[in-house]
C-alpha cells in the first residue's frame, strides 16, 4: 500500500512558509486547491525531493523518504508547462525514464507502444515536440511520467494552458489514467474548483501555506470548515447572524445560491424550514444557460440566488432553506 | 490603406536618409577597395585579388589567422563555461560583482588590454619583477609577451566575458522544469546536464564561439604589439603592413577582398546560428538556487578571485605605472612628472598632443555615437516594424562583416582620391568610419528592446488622435529612453577606444587619445602611455558605472 504521509513538514523561505500535516491513502485521487501563493506548487516540490524541508517526516508506502534523492523516490511529476525534451522525439521523451532503468530494448519498445496507445498517441512516437499541440504535449508528459510506474503521480495544474472543452475531455482522460493505475496515489494541483470537486476523491484546500480544510468534495461544498473554504469552494452569500438572531454562539450565516428560493407573490410551505428576508431588490441578473444568477440588495448587503425563470417585479422576497444554512463564529464553522 | 501599411509609410520614410548615409558612409569605402583592388593601371583586372587568394604566403596568413581566432574562441568558451554554469544557477554575493566585471570587458578598448599585458606579464613587467624578487632570479621567470601565448591570452582577456554573458543569458533564461523532471525520472545531475541541459545551451555556446572567433579573426592591435613577429602576423595586420609599411595600397586593397569574403562567410553562419535562438524559453531568473555545498561555495571564491586578478590587475598597474618611473635617467620611483606633461605643466615632446588627441577623441566620440544613435533608432524602428526585419537587419549588420582595418584603409584610399584633403577631411572621415564601425552595435542594442514591444501603447496613442509622427516622437521613443542612452553609451566607449580604422586611415595626420597611446607604446615611453591609459580608463570606468546604472534601472524597471 504506497500511502504517502507528511508529518508536521515545514518550510520556510523569504516571506513565506508551509507547515502541514497529511496522509493520502494508496490510490487515491486527492486535489489541492488554493490562492496563488498558497504553497500548492511548493509542496509538490518537496513531495517530488526537488526541495527540501526544514522539518517534518515525508513517508511512502512505510518508508521514510525525508531524505530520499529526488531520483529515487518513484514519483512522476506532470509540470504546468508540460517540461518535455525539446530536443528529444515524442518516443525519446517516453523511453528517457525506461532506459534509466536499464530494461531491455524490446520491453522498452513494447512499454513505450503501450504507453503511447493508452494516452491516444499511436503513431505519434517520431513526432518532434514542437508540432504538437497542448493537449498531445500534455498526454506526452502524462505517458513519460507514467513510464517509471510512479507510486506516486504528481499533477502541476496540467490543464491550466489549455481551452475550456479539451479540459474537459482530458480531465475525464486523467482521472482514468489514475483509476487504471492500480494503487497509484495522485496528487492534482489546480486552481479550478469546478475541475477539483468533480475529479478528486479528497480535496485540500491551502491557505498562507496551512491547510484550511481536507475532506470529500461534497462536505467541502455543502459543510465548509471556514468561511475561507465556504467561499473558495463556490458561490454564496454570508450576511451578520445580528441581522435575524441574538444568539452568540455564531457572527456570521452562509449559504449557498441553490439554498435561496426567490418568490414574488405567495410562498406556500413549511415556514419553519425557511429563513424569510422580505422586500428585496434585484441588482443584478445574470443568464447561466439552464438557471438566473440574481444578484439581490437586502439592508444594504448582497445576497446570490438561482431561479429557473426571471422575475418580472423588481421587489421580490427570499426564503432560504435553514438546513442549508451554515453558521461561523471568527470565521470557523460552529457545529 | 490599413493603419500597419500606413504606420510602416512613415517609418520607412524616416530610415530613408540614415539608409542611405549609411550606405554611403559603408559602400563607399568599400567601393574603394574593390577599385583598388580590381583597377590595375586603369584597366579592369583580376590578376591582384587572384594572386592575393592564391599566394602561398597570404595562406600560411590565413592559417595562422584562423588558428588564433580558434584557439582563442575555444579557450574563452571554455574559461567561460564554468561561470557560466554558477552564474546560471545560483545565487550568491559576488554574482553582480562577476557580471559587472564581465560586462566592463565591452567596454574596454583592445589598446588598453595590451598595455595592461606589456606592463603587468612584460619581460620586465610587474608580474615578473615580483617573481625575480621572489626568487632571486635575474632572469624574469615568466616570457609570455610576444609570443603566441600572449595573443591568445589577450584575446581570452577580452572575449571570455562576452562567452560569459552570452551563454549565462541563454542558461539562466531555461526554465528548470525540464531537468527536474528528468532528476524524477531517476537521472543523476551529470546525466541531466548531458542529456537536458546542454542540448538547451548548445547552439548558443555556439553562436558564443563563431561571433568570439569572428572578434578574434579581425582583431588588429594585440597581434600588431604583442605578436611582434612576422610568424605571428594575421590578414589585418598584413593589410595594414602592405598599405602603411609598404606603401602598396593596391595589394593591401586586394587583401582586403580576401579578408572581407572570408568574414562575410563567418558573420553570415554567425547569423544563420543565432537567428535559432530567438525562440529560447523565457523565464523569470528568480528561480537561482541558494548555495549549499561547501564545494560550490569554493568553486565561487576561486572563480572570482580569478576573475578579480586576471582582470583588474593589468588594469590597476596600468594606473599604478603611471606614478612610477622606471627611467634611470629621469630618476626611478614615484613621479607626477608625466601628468604635469600632459597638462603642458612642464615641456615634452611625447605628451605635448594629449590634450589635442583628447579633445579630438572626444569630438569624434561624441558625434559618432549622436549620429549612429540616431541613424540606428531609425533603422531600428523601421526593421522591428516591417516584414522583411531580418534581411533589412542583415543589411545593416553588414558593416560588422567588414574589419575596421579594411575600412580604414577604404577611407584613406577615398582620401587619397580627393583633390584637397587637409586635417579637417582627416577628421572627418574618421568620424565617418567611427559611425560606421558603431552603427550595428547600436542597432543590436535597439532591436531586441524594440522587438519586445507589443505595440498596445501605440495603438492606444492613435485611438487617442495621436498621429503617426506624434505618436512615435511621444510614446514610442521615450518608452525606450534607457535603451537609447545605453546604445549612446556604448556607441560613444567603441568610438573612444577605436584605434584599428583610425590607424590605418589617419596614421600621424589625425591624432586620438588611443592612437596617442600606440605611439607611446610603439616608443617605449610606458609611463606616457600609462598616463594616457589612465585618462582611458578613468572614461571606461565612467562609461561602465553609467551603464551599469542605467542597466539596474531598465532590468528594475
Amino acid at each position: 500500500m504506497s500511502t504517502l504521509c507528511l508529518e508536521n513538514v515545514n518550510v520556510e523561505y523569504e516571506g513565506f512558509s508551509l507547515d502541514l500535516s497529511f496522509t493520502a491513502e494508496s490510490g487515491e485521487f486527492v486535489s489541492v486547491i488554493g490562492p496563488s501563493g498558497s504553497g500548492k506548487s511548493t509542496l509538490l516540490s518537496i513531495i517530488a525531493g526537488l526541495s527540501p524541508i526544514k522539518e517534518g517526516r515525508i513517508t511512502l508506502a512505510g518508508r521514510d523518504i525525508t531524505n530520499e534523492k529526488v531520483q529515487k523516490r518513484h514519483v512522476g511529476l506532470v509540470f504546468q508547462d508540460y517540461a518535455l525534451f525539446e530536443n528529444m522525439n515524442v518516443e525519446k521523451n517516453i523511453s528517457y525514464a525506461l532506459k534509466l532503468q536499464k530494461l531491455k530494448r524490446k520491453v522498452i519498445r513494447t512499454r513505450r507502444e503501450e504507453l503511447l496507445s493508452f494516452v491516444g498517441l499511436e503513431g505519434f512516437g517520431k513526432r518532434k515536440i514542437s508540432t504538437l499541440s497542448g493537449g498531445q504535449m500534455q498526454r506526452v508528459a502524462l505517458a513519460r511520467a507514467l513510464a517509471m510506474n510512479p507510486e506516486v503521480l504528481l499533477l502541476d495544474e496540467p490543464l491550466s494552458a489549455l481551452d475550456a472543452n479539451l479540459r474537459r475531455h482530458l480531465k475525464d482522460e486523467i482521472r482514468r489514467v489514475h483509476d487504471s493505475a492500480e494503487g497509484m496515489t495522485t496528487i492534482y494541483v489546480t486552481h479550478d474548483v469546478e475541475e477539483a470537486l468533480s475529479i478528486s476523491d479528497r480535496i485540500v484546500i491551502l491557505k498562507d501555506g496551512r491547510i484550511e480544510m481536507v475532506d470529500n468534495p461534497e462536505n467541502i461544498y455543502r459543510h465548509p470548515a471556514t468561511l475561507f473554504t465556504a467561499f473558495f469552494s463556490g458561490e454564496g452569500t454570508s450576511l451578520p447572524s445580528d441581522l435575524f438572531s441574538t444568539d452568540e454562539r455564531y457572527d456570521t450565516i452562509f449559504f449557498r445560491p441553490e439554498a435561496v428560493q426567490v418568490r414574488e407573490g405567495s410562498f406556500y410551505g413549511d415556514m419553519h424550514m425557511y429563513l424569510k428576508l422580505e422586500h428585496c431588490e434585484i441588482a443584478t441578473s445574470e443568464y447561466l444557460g439552464s438557471k438566473y444568477m440574481l444578484g439581490l440588495l437586502f439592508e444594504g448587503r448582497t445576497i446570490l440566488a438561482e431561479t429557473d425563470e426571471r422575475p418580472s417585479t423588481r421587489f421580490v422576497n427570499l426564503y432560504i432553506r435553514k438546513p442549508m444554512i451554515s453558521f461561523f463564529k471568527d470565521g470557523k464553522l460552529v457545529q | 490603406m490599413s493603419m500597419r501599411r500606413r504606420a510602416l509609410d512613415f517609418y520607412s520614410a524616416m530610415s530613408i536618409l540614415p539608409l542611405a548615409i549609411l550606405i554611403l558612409v559603408f559602400f563607399l569605402p568599400l567601393y574603394h577597395n574593390l577599385k583598388g583592388a580590381f583597377l590595375v593601371e586603369g584597366s579592369l583586372s583580376k590578376r591582384l585579388v587572384l594572386e592575393s587568394f592564391s599566394s602561398g604566403y597570404n595562406r600560411k596568413i590565413l592559417l595562422f589567422t584562423i588558428r588564433q581566432a580558434l584557439l582563442s574562441a575555444l579557450f574563452s568558451v571554455l574559461v567561460a563555461l564554468p561561470g557560466t554554469y554558477l552564474l546560471s544557477n545560483y545565487r550568491f554575493r559576488t554574482r553582480r560583482l562577476m557580471l559587472s566585471i564581465a560586462n566592463l570587458c565591452f567596454v574596454l578598448p583592445s589598446i588598453l588590454v595590451v598595455l595592461g599585458f606589456v606592463i603587468f606579464y612584460g619581460n620586465s613587467g610587474i608580474l615578473n619583477r615580483l617573481l625575480m624578487k621572489l626568487s632571486g632570479s635575474r632572469e624574469p621567470p615568466l616570457k609570455i609577451l610576444y609570443s603566441f601565448k600572449a595573443i591568445l591570452l589577450a584575446h581570452v582577456f577580452l572575449n571570455f566575458p562576452v562567452a560569459l554573458s552570452l551563454i549565462t543569458d541563454t542558461w539562466s533564461h531555461l526554465s528548470r522544469n525540464q531537468e527536474n523532471a528528468a532528476l524524477t525520472m531517476g537521472a543523476g545531475s551529470v546525466r541531466v546536464f548531458l542529456t537536458v541541459t546542454l542540448p538547451r545551451i548548445l547552439p548558443t555556446i555556439f553562436s558564443a564561439l563563431l561571433l568570439v572567433f569572428l572578434f578574434c579573426f579581425t582583431s588588429f592591435s594585440i597581434i600588431l604589439v604583442l605578436g611582434g613577429g612576422p610568424e605571428f602576423t594575421t590578414i589585418e595586420v598584413e593589410i595594414y603592413r602592405l598599405n602603411n609599411i609598404v606603401m602598396s595600397p593596391q595589394k593591401a586593397a586586394a587583401l582586403s577582398v580576401y579578408s572581407f569574403t572570408v568574414n562575410f562567410l563567418c558573420l553570415a553562419i554567425y547569423i544563420f546560428f543565432s537567428s535559432n535562438l530567438r525562440n529560447r524559453e523565457k523565464v523569470r531568473i528568480s528561480r537561482l538556487k541558494s548555495v549549499t555545498s561547501k564545494r560550490t561555495y569554493l568553486a565561487i571564491g576561486l572563480y572570482t578571485a580569478f576573475m578579480l586578478l586576471f582582470f583588474i590587475t593589468p588594469l590597476a598597474s596600468i594606473i599604478w605605472r603611471s606614478f612610477y618611473s622606471t627611467s634611470p635617467r629621469m630618476g626611478i620611483g614615484y613621479t607626477t612628472r608625466v601628468y604635469r606633461e600632459l597638462l603642458g605643466l612642464s615641456a615634452s615632446l611625447a605628451l605635448a598632443s594629449t590634450p589635442k588627441a583628447l579633445s579630438n577623441s572626444l569630438v569624434i566620440a561624441a558625434l559618432a555615437a549622436t549620429f549612429s544613435t540616431i541613424f540606428s533608432l531609425a533603422l531600428a524602428l523601421w526593421i522591428s516594424k516591417s516584414r522583411n526585419g531580418p534581411l533589412f537587419e542583415l543589411v545593416a549588420m553588414l558593416p560588422m562583416a567588414i574589419s575596421s582595418v579594411t575600412l580604414g584603409l577604404g577611407y584613406s584610399l577615398l582620401r587619397s582620391s580627393l583633390p584637397r584633403s587637409g586635417n579637417g577631411t582627416g577628421l572627418f572621415l574618421v568620424l565617418l568610419a567611427h559611425i560606421v564601425i558603431t552603427l550595428p552595435f547600436s542597432i543590436r542594442t535597439l532591436l531586441p528592446v524594440l522587438r519586445s514591444q507589443s505595440g498596445n501603447q501605440l495603438r492606444a496613442a492613435y485611438t487617442l488622435g495621436a498621429g503617426k509622427a506624434r505618436a512615435c516622437f511621444t510614446v514610442e521613443i521615450p518608452s525606450i529612453a534607457s535603451t537609447i542612452l545605453k546604445a549612446f553609451i556604448f556607441s560613444f566607449a567603441l568610438s573612444i577606444g577605436e584605434v584599428n580604422a583610425t590607424l590605418t586611415l589617419a596614421e600621424g595626420k589625425v591624432s586620438t587619445l588611443p592612437l596617442q597611446l600606440y605611439r607611446l607604446i610603439n616608443s617605449y615611453n610606458y609611463q606616457g602611455a600609462c598616463a594616457v591609459g589612465t585618462l582611458l580608463v578613468l572614461m571606461t570606468l565612467l562609461v561602465f558605472v553609467l551603464c551599469e546604472y542605467l542597466f539596474q534601472e531598465s532590468s528594475e524597471g
